[in-house]
């Protein structure tokens, strides 16, 4: 700003175009958003559409850490799922903090996206087995390209059985 | 109505329309609020809207972008309801779990358009200003890959990691041109310390004109490879830094030329 203000003010280039706002409020207004734009993105904010900017700032290495909802023992893979659910890997630490009610929530949207793809998620009860679980799961590698071998599976939260 | 400004907010526009129309956002309606983490300004949302009131943000949104490229009276005002619908459906889009940073750069480098309310007069101010903005954005993004890894954003193969790891994804149109470059250390450090210099050094764009073009180039290269070695699709971030740098630095040019009088002229009494 300081430069636009400055290139703009009295000088050598009278007929130049304003580079700022000729109106006070709009000054202003301009200020304001510049101001919120680098003070989110210096301090790491998301108040978006004003980001902090992380796109890709975490340093990769050997070893990873993953969230995972898994249906009947297997992981769901999220891009098969309809559009507004395929961002789910991203939902579930929120959710593993969250209350009881929203997992419930979440776990029945599950439940009946997973039901209505034809998929069978809930075993026969007799086998006590199957249903969805929500996992965090560490995984190391020998080195890039080579494939990460799974190192600790915990179980965050399992989703109960809807009632039939 | 053809001035600077207006030509600058049709350009901006026609790349909102494009996001608008582009996109599926239809297909979010029925996503259960509990699945949801919406930004702050559609925390009110009792969940993702139904796919009709989608589909009719998006013909707003269309109409207002039609009538801010046409450049004629209210193109200001079309504008502004091209923006809101976008920023609307934009932020349905990063509702869903994910912050989404695919649109960031449109809806923020357009905001000094938002604030120009005039259809048609003499001020440039709003392209200054996008160009600020944009060169804060990508400043940012190099910023804050310094400040959670350092340098070894750069020296280590953190790169290497990511190239792999989108290999292994199967997004990008093919996986040889991201394995090739992980398969061959330098040219990974290369790539990182290109990525990174190139964010760093963009604030460059605000105060010497004749680098808009080649950054602008530099950008579009940038996330073109992107979509090739990840399959992220960044190529609303392509069109912003063409539209915004290289229209600002050629029609600034010209305006520079046409209204700066001469040395002579200015000399004589």
């Amino acid at each position: 700003m300081a430069a636009l203000a400055r290139r703009a003010g009295p000088g050598p280039a009278p007929l130049r175009r304003p580079l700022i706002p000729a109106s006070r409020p709009a000054r202003a207004a301009v200020g304001a958003f510049l101001v919120v734009l680098v003070t989110c993105g210096l301090l790491g904010l998301e108040l978006w559409p004003f980001s902090g900017f992380k796109l890709f700032s975490q340093l990769r290495t050997d070893k990873q850490v993953r969230w995972e909802l898994t249906a009947d023992g297997h992981p769901v893979d999220f891009s098969t799922l309809p559009r507004g659910y395929r961002q789910g890997a991203h939902v579930l630490p929120t959710l593993a903090r969250g209350s009881a009610s929203r997992r419930e929530a979440a776990c029945q949207a599950w439940s009946s996206v997973l039901t209505a793809g034809s998929r069978q998620i809930w075993r026969d009860p007799a086998v006590k087995t199957g249903g969805l679980g929500v996992y965090r799961v560490v995984a190391t590698s020998a080195g890039p390209g080579k494939p990460f071998v799974e190192r600790e599976r915990v179980l965050v939260f399992a989703c109960q059985e809807p009632a039939r | 109505m053809k001035t600077k400004v207006a030509w600058f907010r049709a350009a901006m526009a026609a790349i909102v329309l494009l996001r608008i129309v582009l996109w599926p956002f239809a297909q979010l309606a029925g996503t259960p609020r509990a699945l949801l983490a919406p930004p702050w300004f559609l925390r009110w949302l009792p969940g993702m809207p139904p796919a009709a009131v989608i589909v009719a943000v998006q013909v707003v949104g269309v109409a207002g972008a039609v009538v801010a490229i046409s450049r004629r009276k209210g193109a200001a005002n079309g504008f502004v309801i091209a923006w809101l619908a976008f920023l609307f459906l934009a932020g349905l889009k990063t509702s869903t779990g994910k912050i989404l940073h695919n649109d960031v750069t449109l809806l923020l480098a357009a905001v000094p358009l938002v604030l120009h309310r005039k259809d048609d007069d003499d001020a440039t101010w709003p392209i200054e200003v996008a160009v600020v903005a944009l060169a804060a954005i990508y400043f940012l993004c190099g910023y804050q890959k310094l400040v959670h890894s350092g340098l070894a954003w750069v020296t280590s193969d953190n790169m290497r990691w990511i190239l792999y790891d989108a290999a292994a994804s199967g997004r990008a149109p093919t996986a040889a041109v991201a394995t090739a470059i992980a398969d061959t250390p330098w040219a990974a450090h290369v790539t990182a310390a290109m990525l990174l210099g190139l964010e760093l050094t963009f604030p460059v764009v605000v105060f010497v004109r004749k680098a808009r073009l080649p950054y602008a180039i530099a950008a579009a290269t940038l996330h073109t490879g992107t979509w090739l070695t990840l399959g992220l699709d960044y190529w609303s971030w392509s069109l912003v830094a063409l539209v915004v740098l290289a229209m600002s630095s050629a029609i600034l040019a010209k305006s520079t030329e046409m209204k700066m009088p001469s040395a002579s002229a200015r000399s004589s009494p």
